[in-house]
């Protein structure tokens, strides 16, 4: 067992070697790329680069992602992931307390982030994560029986982000010719749509990955 | 040496640190917080590359953006899989389990 961690050790010196004579000669130049992401900015629908590059020059990326985080949620449900968390009967005075100051914070919180992604750093993603973090705090402050929700609606709400996003990118094939590739004009009202609809799935996929479907809906 | 060039070493040496730590632990959960370490050395890399110009370039940052979430993604069901696995399978040749 020892050499073996030794031999590790020393592979893994050998690589760090390697790892960091290539980083070395990185040219420590502009890729070029960014000059091109800003020249073409004020087509893009956002005032963002990064949101830009997100949700229009690279959105194929960000489409395959949200497939990524569902095959996630998927991959734990067929693993058998806990159909409901055991909530705590017994959970004191003080989380549904921070929980009613917290999750009205937390849902402007969420919503400003997705509208601050067309002129800062923000967006979807940022947004779902907040939506996801509330989730699971009103899970945790809940009671039984608390969530009355439908099995349908928990499937709807998984999938209707990744669905609008395809949906709107082969909707302006005919229009623009190419599949995510926005109309000109229409970029703005299509990227908000998709990162309205995307924030939603991501918060609910995120919760639950934490909680398991059972968690959230109705017990029959 | 630039600034730009410490954070491109830097992140090279945490992926390496991740890496050790992927091959010598045995824990899976160190395994799961050592392939996280490397996650979090490639997204170094990529944010100095993208710090390369000045203002920096968006591209590799939203490629760091995407990163993150699919590191989450993978994460949270290494965790699962963690979670359950022990309760559905046992190793007979493990003397531990």
């Amino acid at each position: 067992m020892k050499t073996i961690v030794n031999l590790v050790s020393v592979v893994v010196l050998l690589w760090l070697a390697v790892l960091a004579w290539a980083l070395w000669h990185i040219p420590l130049t502009d890729s070029g790329l960014q000059t091109l992401a800003l020249a073409e900015l004020p087509n893009s629908g956002v005032e963002h680069a990064v949101t830009a590059v997100l949700l229009n020059y690279r959105a194929y990326d960000t489409l395959l992602e949200v497939v990524v985080l569902l095959a996630a949620v998927l991959g734990a449900r067929a693993a058998g992931w806990p159909v409901a968390l055991p909530l705590n009967a017994d959970r004191g005075p003080l989380l549904p307390g921070v929980a009613s100051v917290l999750l009205p914070l937390l849902l402007l919180s969420a919503v400003y982030l997705l509208w601050l992604g067309k002129h800062e750093a923000g967006g979807s993603f940022q947004s779902g994560a907040l939506l996801g973090a509330a989730g699971i705090l009103a899970l945790l402050s809940a009671q039984p029986g608390d969530w009355p929700v439908r099995a349908w609606t928990v499937r709807v709400g998984l999938v209707i982000g990744f669905s609008i996003f395809l949906l709107v990118g082969v909707l302006v094939i005919p229009f623009s010719g190419t599949f995510l590739a926005y109309p000109f004009g229409t970029a703005t009202e299509l990227i908000l749509l998709i990162e309205i609809v995307l924030a939603f799935s991501i918060g609910l996929a995120l919760l639950l990955l934490f909680a398991g479907q059972g968690s959230v809906i109705d017990p029959p | 040496m630039s600034t730009v060039a410490i954070y491109l070493l830097t992140g090279g040496l945490l992926f390496v640190i991740g890496l050790h730590g992927l091959i010598v632990r045995r824990s899976l959960l160190r395994k799961i917080l050592a392939l996280n370490i490397m996650d979090s050395g490639v997204f170094m890399v990529l944010l100095s590359l993208a710090a390369r110009s000045d203002p920096p370039d968006p591209v590799p940052q939203a490629m760091v953006l995407t990163g993150i979430v699919v590191a989450v993604s993978a994460t949270a069901l290494a965790l699962v899989l963690l979670v359950i696995a022990p309760s559905r399978y046992t190793d007979e040749h493990d003397p531990n389990a």
